[in-house]
């Protein structure tokens, strides 16, 4: 094992929680910081992929975020977990990154063909998850800001709605509505595409009267 | 439960936080209303589909380095603002005292030449002859080293006390000199090549 590979191994053991490494990072121990960036460094890293599509600009948010922690060392104080913080640093990085111009942006394909060569299927149904993929990911990129990064947040990262809730820095009540409506638009918006099977209709509206009365009236006893 | 409540417990349950029992008491709504039973089996769908799309990004990772954070940290400028007559005061001091060296170096020699006396040499002075050099009289009366140079001065020093009447000898190149046997330019020739 090379230097490196058994350092980050030693990092990514290390039993100590956020606060504690938030502490001796404070005091000068830069590996407790180095810890701190190996157990976060992959989670932002797909975050800023997820959000710009641009693994160099994913990989630039990374280092923005890491070098603002470590500038907000002395002021920290995390509670618990240090992910929240660090994800907000990275959402608001995100959004606010201009997208550079000139470079054409598919980093989520190839990803796709990574992941799916391994497994022994036929090239149809590799092309028909691509497809599918493609379409989701599209669907996505349609909602809001706001709705979107609830949906990369849970989907992508494995947050849960209280995670999600410190990251946006929103109460719990409006992530659970925020991912709800984004579940319906993207219910609206799949339902145009036949091979996911979602009957086009609105998505619990309140209108009583759009069941159909029955043609032929229920024998006695038949259940209704 | 109505459709209205069954409508909100429905995202619970795709993020894990649904109590057991409202879980039950959810699906026994979906399977009498076929509206919520349709949005309940479309939203499974959707949310299969969106852990499906965004599987090969978890698996994303990057080799980014803590040393590039360290880099990145150290570069930032320091947002403390020192006033401009407290900041680098050595500095500034050196900077002032290098400024007024060079004006003095400037200044020192442009003075140099105004008030330079101008040393003309008078004719009395140019006329005093200098004294014969004994160095340059001694080599002058020794033979040069150099064979084609020996054999012009050796030929000049006969010439000038009168015993040698022989014409000019020419040598080829790298060849030797012997007297005795380039008496005569007859005799190179006859000769042939020289030793």
């Amino acid at each position: 094992m090379t230097e490196p590979a058994a350092r980050r191994q030693a990092h990514e053991e290390d039993r100590r929680t956020d606060r504690e490494l938030v502490y001796a990072a404070r005091e000068g121990d830069m590996l407790a910081f180095d810890a701190l960036f190996y157990r976060y460094r992959d989670g932002i890293f797909r975050l800023g992929l997820a959000i710009t599509k641009d693994p160099s600009a994913a990989e630039e948010i990374a280092v923005d975020t890491f070098t603002r922690a470590h500038r907000a060392l002395a002021r920290l104080e995390p509670e618990g977990s240090l992910r929240p913080w660090l994800y907000r640093v990275a959402v608001n990085l995100s959004y606010n990154r201009r997208p550079r111009k000139g470079v054409i942006i598919s980093p989520l394909e190839d990803s796709a063909n990574d992941t799916f060569q391994s497994e022994e299927r036929s090239p149809s149904v590799l092309a028909e998850q691509a497809e599918v993929r493609r379409i989701v990911l599209a669907a996505v990129d349609t909602l809001g800001p706001k709705h979107r990064i609830v949906v990369v947040l849970h989907y992508m990262n494995g947050l849960n709605l209280a995670e999600i809730a410190q990251v946006v820095d929103c109460p719990i009540g409006t992530v659970k509505s925020r991912l709800h409506y984004a579940l319906r638009r993207l219910r609206t918006h799949l339902s145009a595409h036949p091979e996911f099977g979602i009957e086009p209709m609105s998505f619990l509206a309140p209108s009583a009267k759009r069941t159909v009365a029955p043609v032929v009236e229920p024998l006695p006893g038949e259940p209704q | 439960m109505a459709c209205r409540a069954a409508e909100e417990k429905m995202s619970d349950l795709f993020t894990g936080e649904l109590h057991p029992r409202e879980r039950l008491e959810l699906e026994a709504h979906a399977d009498s209303c076929v509206r919520c039973d349709a949005a309940l089996r479309d939203l499974m769908t959707i949310s299969f589909a969106l852990d499906r799309a965004y599987a090969p990004l978890r698996a994303r990772t990057t080799l980014l380095s803590p040393a590039r954070i360290r880099l990145a940290a150290r570069v930032e400028p320091q947002s403390t603002v020192v006033p401009w007559w407290r900041a680098g005061f050595i500095g500034r001091l050196s900077e002032a005292t290098m400024a007024l060296g060079f004006a003095a170096l400037v200044l020192g020699g442009s003075l140099d030449l105004a008030v330079k006396p101008d040393v003309v040499p008078t004719a009395a002075v140019a006329s005093v002859a200098a004294p014969p050099s004994v160095i340059k009289g001694y080599f002058k009366t020794q033979p040069p080293v150099d064979e084609n140079a020996y054999a012009r001065w050796l030929r000049f020093q006969l010439r000038v006390i009168g015993a040698d009447p022989a014409p000019a000898v020419r040598y080829p190149v790298g060849g030797q000199f012997d007297v005795a046997q380039y008496s005569s330019e007859d005799d190179m020739l006859s000769a042939g090549a020289p030793r």
